[in-house]
Order: C-alpha cells, then sequence, then structure tokens
C-alpha cells in the first residue's frame, strides 16, 4: 500500500474527533431529555423537533447512537495508529464507512427539510464533519489502496 | 535490440522534470482527486435536488392534516395521560414563563348530567371547539392531561390548527373520533369546524353540528357577562364543568406551542421545571379542581393531591 501524507492522518483524526464529540453530545441529550439541548429556535432552525422527530430512529436505534458508534470506529480508524497498521482491510473499513457515513447524512437532511420541515444546527455539524471526512478521505484512499494505480 | 534501448535511456535521461503544481495523473490517466470531484459534484446535485423539491413543495400552502384521521402514536399517549402526580404537585397552578387563567364559577344554572355513551347520568364535562382554532388548541392539551386523570380516551387523533390563522398551526389535537370513558364523570365534546377553508363559502368547513343542549348551554353560558375573559358571545373554545365551572378561550397562549410538533411537547410534560410543560400542568390541576368539584371530589387520590388543593384554593373551593 501506498503512504498517506501527514496531513492527511491529522486532518481525518481531528474530524473524527469533532464528529465523536457531537454525535456524544446529540446521543447524551436524546437519553437525558431535550430540555439540555442548547440551539436557537425559529421556524427554519429547531434542534429539538429534529433529534425527537420519527426520523431521529433508524431500524429502532436512535440516529444520535448510530453516529456516536461510527464514530467511535472513526477516532481509532483515523487516529496515526490506525493509519498506520498494514492490513489492507482496515483501510477499505475506513472508507466504506466514510461512504456510508455520507449517503446516510443524505438522507437525513432530507428528512429534515422535506419531513421534519426544521433543521438541527447540531446534527448540521455532524453533516459538514462527515462531508469534510469523506472529501479528505478520497484525496488519499483511492491512491493508497491502489484504486487508481500510482503516480507516474 | 542494444540500440532501442540505448534510445530508451537517454529519452528517460533528457525528459524534462515535472512542473512544481502541474496536474499529477495516473497510470490510467485519472486525475488524482478525481474521487473527489465526483464526490463534490454528487453532493451538491442531491442537495440542490433536496431544495428544489422544498420550494416547489412550500409554494403551495401546506395545512396539517388537513384531510384524513392521524390517530395519536401510542408513545405520545402514553407522554399525555402518564403525568406523575408528583410533577402535578410540583407543578401547582403557577408557570414561569405566562399566567394561566384559573375557571370562572358559574352558580345557579343546571347541572348538565348528560348521559354518556354508557348510557348513564354522571356530572358532564362540555367541550365545544373547532379544529381551525389555535386556543382550542391550546386547550385541548390541558383537557387531555386533566381528563387523563379521572377516565380514558380512545381515538384522539393529531390536528394543527390553521395556517392562516393567529398562532399558525399549533400543534394539538382533535376529538372529532374520540371516546372517553370515567367512572366519575361523562365528556362531550363538538368539533365545529375543520381547519380548512371552503373556498366556495370563504368559511372553515363544517365539522361536527352540538344538538339541541349543546347548542342551548353554549348560547346561554360562553358570553362575556358569565365569562369575563370572553370578548364576544360564542367565541371558542367553551369548556362547561357540569355548569358549574366555565372557561372561555384558553388558559395560556398557543404561542408558547409555536414550532414544535406533539411529540415534542408531550415529552416535556413530565418534568416539573420544564418551561413547554409547566402551563399546560398548572391548567390541568385548575381543570382537575373543577372536575373534583363536580363529581364529589372523585377520585381521592387527585382530589386530595397537593396540586389540585393549590387549585382549591385559588378557586375558593371549600372542601371537607
Amino acid at each position: 500500500m501506498n503512504p498517506v501524507p501527514r496531513w492527511a492522518v491529522w486532518t481525518t483524526f481531528l474530524l473524527s474527533l469533532a464528529g465523536f464529540g457531537i454525535a456524544g453530545y446529540l446521543t447524551f441529550v436524546h437519553f437525558a431529555g431535550v430540555q439540555y439541548l442548547t440551539c436557537s429556535d425559529n421556524s427554519l432552525i429547531n434542534c429539538a423537533e429534529v433529534t425527537t422527530s420519527a426520523q431521529s430512529y433508524f431500524l429502532g436505534i436512535p440516529v444520535a447512537v448510530l453516529g456516536l458508534c461510527q464514530y467511535s470506529a472513526m477516532v481509532v480508524l483515523n487516529s496515526p495508529f490506525g493509519w498506520s497498521r498494514p492490513e489492507r482491510f482496515v483501510h477499505v473499513t475506513r472508507f466504506v464507512l466514510a461512504a456510508i457515513g455520507l449517503c446516510f447524512i443524505l438522507w437525513l437532511v432530507a428528512a429534515e427539510l422535506l419531513i421534519i420541515g426544521h433543521i438541527c444546527l447540531w446534527c448540521t455539524g455532524v453533516h459538514l464533519v462527515t462531508l469534510a471526512l469523506f472529501l479528505t478521505l478520497t484525496r488519499v484512499s483511492p491512491q493508497q489502496l491502489g484504486w487508481m494505480g500510482s503516480n507516474d | 535490440m542494444a540500440t532501442s534501448n540505448k534510445k530508451s535511456t537517454n529519452a528517460a535521461k533528457k525528459a524534462p522534470p515535472a512542473r512544481p503544481g502541474a496536474k499529477r495523473r495516473t497510470r490510467s490517466g485519472r486525475p488524482a482527486g478525481l474521487f473527489t470531484w465526483v464526490t463534490i459534484g454528487a453532493v451538491v446535485i442531491v442537495i440542490a435536488g433536496i431544495i428544489l423539491i422544498k420550494v416547489v413543495s412550500s409554494s403551495t400552502p401546506n395545512q396539517k392534516y388537513a384531510t384524513g384521521f392521524h390517530p395519536v402514536p401510542a408513545s405520545i399517549m402514553s407522554e399525555l395521560t402518564g403525568v406523575s402526580l408528583s410533577t402535578f404537585n410540583q407543578v401547582g397552578i403557577n408557570a414561569s414563563i405566562t399566567a394561566v387563567t384559573v375557571p370562572t364559577a358559574l352558580s345557579g344554572a343546571t347541572e348538565l348530567n348528560w348521559k354518556g355513551t354508557d348510557g348513564v347520568k354522571r356530572p358532564t364535562v362540555y367541550y365545544f371547539g373547532a379544529e381551525y382554532c389555535p386556543f382550542c388548541a391550546a386547550e385541548r392539551w390541558v383537557m387531555i392531561v386533566a381528563l387523563s386523570r379521572f377516565g380514558t380516551f380512545t381515538n384522539v387523533g393529531l390536528m394543527a390548527s390553521s395556517s392562516t390563522d393567529y398562532a399558525p398551526n399549533t400543534p394539538t389535537y382533535t376529538f372529532v373520533n374520540a371516546t372517553y370513558t370515567s367512572p366519575y364523570i361523562n365528556f362531550s365534546s363538538v368539533e365545529s369546524a375543520k381547519n380548512t377553508v371552503n373556498p366556495k363559502t370563504g368559511s372553515w368547513y363544517l365539522l361536527q353540528k352540538p344538538n339541541k343542549a349543546q347548542t342551548a348551554d353554549l348560547e346561554a353560558y360562553d358570553t362575556p357577562s358569565y365569562i369575563p375573559s370572553v370578548q364576544n358571545a360564542g367565541d371558542i373554545p367553551f369548556i362547561s364543568f357540569n355548569n358549574k365551572w366555565l372557561i372561555g378561550g384558553a388558559q395560556y397562549s398557543p404561542l408558547i406551542l409555536k414550532n414544535l410538533s406533539q411529540s415534542t411537547i408531550a415529552s416535556d410534560l413530565n418534568y416539573s421545571t420544564s418551561l413547554l410543560g409547566q402551563p399546560i400542568i398548572a391548567a390541568a390541576n385548575l381543570l382537575s379542581a373543577a372536575v373534583c368539584d363536580t363529581d364529589g371530589q372523585m377520585p381521592v387520590a387527585v382530589c386530595t393531591s397537593s396540586g389540585v388543593k393549590a387549585a382549591d384554593s385559588a378557586m375558593s373551593i371549600k372542601t371537607s
């Protein structure tokens, strides 16, 4: 496997930590109650409306918990230790998980705008982190995994 | 072959170094950032599509629950009916962010005591309102929470007040198909109109017609002379507690419920410190006191609770 630049290692690690933090907060609010949710409240932005909607569950599991699980894995996979692993499946898993995360946030954005009618700022934070993480990985993972061949 | 090899080597030696900033290309001819740009393009297209759908769908008036019957999910119903006694007692009759209206006493009127669905006459709580009405929307929260302490609602539906009226789309419920059973009281409701306007008449689509007794009671007591908070005769909602206590309008502002859903509000009801739940719980204690005053202070656990006792004091109800 080809090596990856240091900037990518640290960028993905920091993004994963940010995603883990926000997902952790949303998970706490999910179980502790919306009174702990710090968020503005108007006709467009309304975190409580989103986090207590029917769409806040996926297959019976709170989406916040799914996000926390995803980012728990991503923190490990994107740590310097994770990037240094020689096993190929580690790096494929990282990319696949990030791709699944991107698809999921697109569904959640659609649910917020089209079904719930409100946007949750904390959720949007996770969405942006997920997008940035995947974009960063698209810069390095295909070459690392040899999907595009080595550079001339 | 030797000559050929030599030429290749020379060519390699003479090849100019790659310019800084020149696009790196893979052996297969694809730029290194191809995946990134394809991803950005796909995300932009999807987001643009979502926004386009949102814009197109919101160009037409969006009246929630305009058609069909939407039963209240069991999870919400259990939160509405499952407020703990300690929460009722901790809240009492005051809310931090808004005043809560006390029911008005009515003396000398003939008690309703209408027959229930089981044919038995009991002290009767009579509600007259409409699905478009934002004040009815606010008050139904109180009624369901309070009356669930004395009996059981079934077939309550989700509803929202009119999207074009004051406090548009206030989340609420409808009693249009509701039944209520209780060993202490009967409940009689009229939802007089839907939450949408009939374009032919320019007024609300009519829904349920009151019977003679319901009409007579409404016309007799839903007036400013009996209820000071009523501005005009016939204002809704009108609630009579067996003609001993009356409510005209909502006990708190429906604006408190703006931009929220039933599930969000319901999930706050069991928190005594919730600014959202307090007005509903405080008003429910006052309604409970009105019911207790009509049904002989039953059930004892409810009617002797400190929250209801606080309401008794505010309403000057003497209990032995």
